[in-house]
């Protein structure tokens, strides 16, 4: 019970090791104010709608436009292979995120801070937060020429382009979703679990 | 060599070294893992889920599956096997049939929270091998030899016996991690520890119905092997996304050494005419027997499109570079084992109206056994070339299965499954195809039930 049987994890350590480095493409915190702050090019900041939500060639823009930070549970080329993500049980079952529901609801109330989706002080994102019913997803309109997505890794597709939002989540001056675009990527026969 | 045989054959599936001293034939063949699974969906679908598995089956079929799971999920199964062989020696047949049903596995997921891309972590119990077995083979040798005179050249009949009964099982405990590098490129791993146990009987009765002897009246040998089996495992995996129609998936498997701690008894009983016995009784504790299974690849795609997935699997093994020592010897299977391609093609259609999916699969995987039967006339040969008294045996029929399946939702968070799955192989005697033939069929009925947070 000595080498011989830990010789195969070894190699499978070894053989693992490499792909813990390959890139950066799966983020699970979200980049502090100051981080983001510090990436933006001033110039290009410009108010959208009386908040400070920033928009331009900066970090913010970097996910939330060139990447699918907000279609990308939606996207077709990820989730409901096989036809799943047109019946709206069979999605709610396999393709919408545990999470997913607090990040359309979530209402800093006290006040957010630009670039980030929760308020600082706020649970991370390992802590589940209440799921509020009422919001749709976001959704991704096809018709609208697609842009292109790139990872840090270097691997790329093309996915449709957000469109105007047409959801309301609840209000909230640090709420970053509110001004972040939806689409209408195949949802009219979802409703809210 | 002796050593060898009997540890070999203790895993394998009939009669034992010892025996070859009274009998002609012994079978060496270690059971192979087979792509059977412990989830319903991947069976169903027979076994074609490389390019498919998104749920708890993924830690099994391609860890990298796990990134496309987005809920917390919880699953168990359920397995019933009946396994059926049939034989026919020296003109006289036999068959016996076992059942069992057991818990198949217990899997939890957890997909990690992620702002962009996929990171999902999951821990499964999977019974991945039954060492179940319940085998007899009857006839009347004509030339057994054993009775009436010690002289071998002169033939004489016996009536003979080979009864085998074999329980065990074989645990995968898992540990394993699938995550996202791009939007289309998945990747996943799965480390494994093994655990199980395997008692196995053996015996093997002559008995003089023809009253040859003047004294003997039968002879019994009888053969316990109690294991302790322990291991490691692991499997890497990759899913890519062409389109939102096809996609791939490749899978590597690690090699599984197993280490095999081992008591064994050993027993002869004569019976003579006059009523009295002689008893023979021998128990040991043999070193620890180590068997290393070879690597494997696999590759999978998959269609799917308005309810619709078609998938297709193939796997390669190399049988041949499985490895088998005691206590510091390597004994050479190099000439028993061959390289095998496994294939698999599944379909599951998803019902527009009510939230069912059935589904149907094929499943092709021979043999890797090159031989069952070896005529002990000496020691084997432990060398490349095939020692000429070996006897090949044929296979009539190359192993494949038929399956059938269908899953309910119910609400959207809980899925039950089913899937059954049948199929078997012939083999007979090479040259000889009446002396020996066997007929082995195998059904499974598995249940899974999945809870999705």
């Amino acid at each position: 019970m000595t080498r011989h049987l830990f010789r195969t994890p070894l190699v499978l350590v070894t053989a693992l090791a490499p792909l813990l480095f390959f890139g950066c493409y799966t983020v699970v915190r979200h980049p502090q104010s100051m981080e983001v702050a510090a990436r933006v090019d001033v110039s290009d900041q410009f108010s959208v709608d009386g908040t400070d939500h920033m928009r331009g060639s900066g970090a913010c823009s970097d996910c939330h436009f060139e990447s699918e930070w907000l279609g990308y549970f939606d996207h077709p080329l990820i989730y409901g292979f096989g036809g799943y993500a047109t019946h709206e049980r069979w999605y709610d079952y396999y393709d919408r995120p545990w999470w997913y529901d607090s990040y359309w609801d979530h209402d800093s109330g006290s006040g957010g801070t630009p670039g980030s989706p929760f308020p600082e002080g706020a649970a991370s994102s390992w802590t589940r937060r209440p799921r509020v019913r009422g919001e749709a997803p976001p959704v991704v309109d096809q018709s609208v020429p697609p842009s292109t997505v790139t990872g840090s890794s270097g691997a790329s597709s093309t996915t449709p382009a957000y469109t105007t939002p047409n959801t309301q989540p609840s209000s909230g001056a640090g709420n970053a979703k509110e001004d972040e675009p939806a689409s209408s990527y195949d949802k009219k026969k979802r409703t809210p679990r | 060599m002796k050593r060898f045989l009997i540890s070999a054959a203790l895993i394998g599936s009939s009669a034992v070294t010892a025996w070859a001293d009274g009998h002609p034939f012994t079978e060496l063949e270690i059971p192979t893992p087979s792509l059977v699974g412990t989830h319903a969906r991947p069976l169903g679908m027979g076994g074609a889920h490389i390019a498919v598995a998104e749920d708890a089956s993924a830690m099994t079929w391609n860890p990298a599956g796990l990134a496309g799971v987005r809920r917390i999920e919880f699953s168990s199964s359920l397995a019933f096997d009946n396994d059926e062989i049939e034989t026919t020696w020296f003109g006289s047949g036999a068959s016996r049939s076992l059942d069992d049903l057991q818990v198949g596995g217990i899997s939890f997921l957890y997909p990690i929270p992620t702002y962009r891309g996929s990171l999902v972590f999951g821990v499964s119990i999977d019974r991945i091998q039954n060492y179940n077995l319940a085998y007899e083979r009857t006839g009347r040798d004509p030339d057994l030899s054993f009775f009436g005179s010690l002289d071998d050249t002169i033939a004489t009949p016996g009536e003979v016996s080979d009864r085998h009964d074999r329980e065990g099982k074989l645990n995968l405990v898992s540990a394993a991690v699938g995550w996202d590098v791009s939007p289309r490129l998945s990747l996943g791993a799965t480390l494994s520890v093994l655990y199980g146990s395997i008692f196995d009987e053996q015996t093997f009765t002559t008995t003089d119905t023809d009253g040859i002897d003047p004294d003997l009246a039968s002879s019994e040998v009888y053969y316990l092997l109690d294991s302790d089996v322990r291991g490691a495992s692991g499997l890497l995996g990759l899913t890519y996304k062409a389109s939102p129609s096809f996609r791939f998936g490749g899978v590597l498997g690690l090699p599984r050494a197993i280490e095999l701690e081992r008591f064994e008894q050993f027993r002869v009983v004569d019976r003579f005419d006059d009523g009295s016995e002689s008893l023979d009784l021998e128990t040991s504790i043999p070193p620890n027997e180590k068997i290393t299974y070879p690597w494997w690849f696999g590759f999978g795609v998959a269609f799917g499109a308005k309810g619709l997935l078609v998938a297709g699997d193939i796997r390669y093994t190399d049988w041949r570079e499985m490895k088998d020592e005691v206590a510091g010897t390597e004994f050479f299977l190099r000439p028993y084992y061959k390289e095998t391609a496994s294939m698999s093609l599944g379909a599951e259609y998803l019902l527009p109206s009510i939230p069912l999916r059935v589904r149907a699969g094929y499943r092709y995987e021979p043999v890797p056994f090159n031989l069952t039967y070896v005529p002990l006339a000496g020691e084997l040969v432990l060398s490349d070339g095939r020692d000429p008294a070996e006897v090949d045996v044929e296979l009539d029929s190359e192993r494949d299965f038929f399956s059938l399946g269908a899953g309910y939702l119910f609400g959207s968070v809980l899925t039950v499954d089913l899937a059954w799955e049948t199929g078997g192989f012939d083999r007979a005697h090479l040259f000889e195809p009446d002396l020996y033939n066997e007929k082995r069929t195998s059904s499974r009925l598995i249940g899974t039930a999945s809870y999705r947070f």
